[in-house]
């Protein structure tokens, strides 16, 4: 009987995860002895002890800014550095060094997916390090939609100093994008507001111990070449055709990860000999380390499935990459489920604060994604005005990738319970987080992981996930959602069951996130 | 009486010569009836299992002098040793550190040399070892590495390239019990780093050009 597996630690968060690699398979030196001149060379070799991965929507969308929610995954790679102290903290004894690796989406070409995501693994990298001077190079030399602008010095500054209630930090930002100087302490302030004093890095903690100028063997960029997901044939097919990019892009978020691996040790590389070219190097370096058949892993499709790294361990281009991954816990997916917060009348809700309850977990504050402008009323008097104006006056949100939660660590199937009330205006990622104690407005609970079939029980577990609860029966509950939903599906009949014009529609409404009610006349 | 012996893993000529009770290997490698083993194979330490070898007599050997004289005759007692190379990545030699060996049931505490080198006298039927390097600035500092003396295949054997692979911190495999084709896909990227970090053509396959660029620089 072998020992048995010593305690894998994985910390799973709705932006990343933390884990320990399995040790690697003990291996005995195979040796000839000598009789004449015969040597046997015995080299250590690179091999990663532990990972961190930060998933892209930690990040501003198509952007190297880190936004605060970041906090989360940073405690994480705190407990994983505080197990494999660094240098820094090991009183001169060598530690156990990282290494950032930043990806990007297929999306766009290879050179300049190399270099967003080499800005990714800079930022990253930075921020660890406390470099201010690297951040002031993302601030100020934009690339393509990677623009940290005025926006991210606000996001910046509600989160070190918000304003107090009534007033906005607007000004101050304007003042900051005109001022270096002021930026950088900014960013220094931020970077401590997010890493926590513990979390704090020098150049020697990385593999190439800042030996490089521009950090070759510190932090690098993948570009698109080590994809963890290829879409089927048939959903690129299907994502071609649609003007609108959005359910392509949230797809494709699982690519638009970064990785930093925690080496043995005593590991120390020779920036020279490091196969990974810089971040704000072109991909000619990449492209030599490939697999012979690199090509054909990262780009082939498969006409109804999609291709996934955890189930085949084949879609990495980079052979270099895959060799230091294959048994890292960090590429793997993990099912992760987006619930977007909607009001009674089925509005939008970005920036809306919320609490998360999972069976097994602690209770979770969060607020849903984007930032709301509206006006605030109370739901009585929405209920007044929507009865008396059109809905379209009412412009609460119309970015599609607002209001939206995150829930991972799921054994799917499950459920969980969402609390959620409207946000004030103004409300935004930086704003703080409700209390446990807090009242909310709604409450839900939203089942996971239906079936993709319409039978009965589907449906209707669709339905009560969109909130058509409240009876007295669910042919009741049937008739309210055919009601709201006939001007724009024509085909149903309002009866109070579940038809096929019916379950079309509920299906439809409820998997694309998007209830668009018709306007009140 | 003579006869042949076949090899099993862990043999190697010195502990065969051992076996049959022969004070030299060359007395069973340079016999005529093995010389085309000794062609295919070269190294008289690196044999593979099914090999089979000639085991002459162990006769009296005959010695010509001239009576009249006083001659001295020494009894040539061949040396066998254990040499290993210590590197750090990209093959940086782990220098002038603390090595422990232990050989069997004997313990030598050594030092590696300018180039990493260590070289230690050993005995014929010597096959399990342990190493040890104290060297705070490699990774394989404080770690035992089990070590098998004569179980080293030839180059041009698949196992005789992993084991080659794996001493010079190329993961080959295996990677997983029960798994033909995680294990063979380590076993392709490490002869592709390899290939490429030698500047080789990179195609996965370990073919003659690979295989004596490995033995080069693996040592044997």
């Amino acid at each position: 009987m072998s020992d048995p597996q010593p305690e894998l630690t994985h910390e799973i968060s709705d932006g990343g995860i933390a884990a320990k690699h399995p040790p690697t398979p003990e291996v005995a030196g195979l040796v000839g002895p000598a009789t004449g001149s015969e040597l046997n060379t015995i080299r250590a070799g690179i091999i990663p002890v532990a990972c961190w991965r930060l998933e892209d929507l930690r990040f501003e969308f198509d952007s190297s800014f880190v936004n605060p929610s970041v906090e989360v995954e940073l405690k994480n790679l705190e407990k994983l550095v505080k197990d494999h102290p660094p240098t820094s903290k090991s009183a001169g004894k060598p530690g156990f060094p990282l290494s950032v690796f930043g990806h990007a989406d297929p999306i766009g070409d290879d050179d300049y997916n190399k270099k967003l995501s080499g800005r990714r693994a800079t930022a990253i990298y930075a921020l660890l390090n406390r470099d201010t001077d690297l951040w002031e190079k993302l601030f100020s030399q934009p690339l393509g939609n990677d623009r940290w602008g005025k926006k991210s010095l606000l996001t910046m500054l509600d989160k070190v100093s918000p304003a107090p209630p009534g007033e906005n930090n607007e000004q101050q930002a304007a003042q900051h994008e005109q001022n270096a100087g002021k930026r950088k302490e900014l960013f220094l302030k931020y970077m401590d507001t997010l890493c926590g004093p513990e979390l704090k890095l020098k150049k020697e903690d990385f593999l190439g111990h800042g030996d490089d100028a521009n950090g070759k063997g510190d932090f690098q960029g993948c570009s698109e070449f080590n994809p963890v997901l290829i879409f089927s044939q048939k959903d690129q097919t299907r994502f071609d055709r649609d003007k609108d990019k959005t359910e392509r892009n949230a797809a494709n978020a699982l690519n638009r990860r970064v990785v930093v691996l925690i080496f043995r040790q005593g590991s120390r590389v020779d920036p020279a000999k490091w196969p990974c070219p810089r971040a704000s190097e072109g991909v000619a370096g990449c492209k030599k380390r490939f697999w012979s058949d690199g090509e054909q892993r990262r780009s082939r499709r498969l006409p109804d499935q999609p291709r996934k790294f955890d189930e085949t361990k084949d879609t990495f281009a980079c052979r270099f990459y895959h060799r230091l991954l294959i048994s890292s816990p960090c590429e793997t997916i993990l099912p992760m489920i987006r619930i977007r917060l909607f009001d009674r009348n089925a509005r939008a809700l970005p920036a809306a604060p919320c609490l998360v309850m999972q069976r097994g977990k602690a209770p979770r504050p969060d607020r849903a994604s984007g930032t709301f402008q509206g006006k605030t009323r109370d739901q009585k008097q929405t209920d007044e005005i929507l009865s008396r104006e059109k809905l379209s006056d009412e412009k609460q949100s119309d970015e599609k990738q607002d209001a939206f939660i995150i829930v991972r660590d799921l054994s799917v199937p499950t459920s969980v319970t969402v609390k959620w009330s409207r946000p004030k205006p103004g409300d935004n990622p930086a704003s703080p987080l409700p209390a446990l104690t807090d009242e909310f407005e709604f409450k839900l609970d939203v089942v996971i992981d239906i079936p993709a079939d319409q039978s009965e029980e589907a449906s209707l577990t669709r339905l009560t996930n969109m909130g058509y609860v409240r009876g007295p029966s669910r042919a009741d509950d049937i008739r309210e959602f055919q009601r709201d939903y006939k001007p724009r599906f024509s085909d149903i009949e309002i009866d109070g069951t579940l038809n096929a014009a019916t379950k079309n529609a509920i299906q439809k409404v409820h998997d694309e996130c998007d209830p668009v009610l018709k306007d009140v006349n | 009486m003579s006869t042949y012996h076949t090899v099993v893993q862990g043999e190697h000529l010195s502990s065969i010569a051992a076996k049959y009770g022969f004070k030299s290997y060359k007395t069973i490698w340079d016999h005529g009836q093995n010389a085309e083993l000794k062609k295919q194979r070269q190294n008289p330490n690196v044999i593979f299992p099914g090999d089979r070898l000639f085991i002459p007599d162990k006769g009296d050997k005959e010695e010509s002098r001239n009576t009249e004289k006083r001659h001295h005759f020494r009894l040539k007692r061949e040396k066998l040793r254990l040499r290993l190379v210590l590197e750090d990545l990209y093959e940086k030699p782990i220098a002038n550190a603390e090595a422990i060996l232990h050989i069997e049931n004997t313990e030598f505490k050594l030092k590696t040399d300018g180039k990493g080198k260590i070289d230690q006298e050993i005995n014929a039927t010597d096959e399990q070892a342990l190493l040890t390097i104290r060297d705070p600035q490699t990774p394989i500092n404080e770690i035992v590495i089990p070590i098998k003396i004569g179980n080293l295949d030839p180059v041009d054997k698949i196992s005789g390239q992993q084991a080659r692979l794996n001493n010079l911190g190329y993961f080959a495999g295996p990677l997983e019990e029960n798994n033909e084709e995680a294990n063979q896909e380590m076993f392709l990227s490490a002869v592709e780093e390899f290939q490429c970090d030698q500047s080789l053509t990179v195609d996965g396959k370990c073919g003659p050009n690979t295989q004596t660029k490995l033995k080069q620089v693996h040592g044997c």
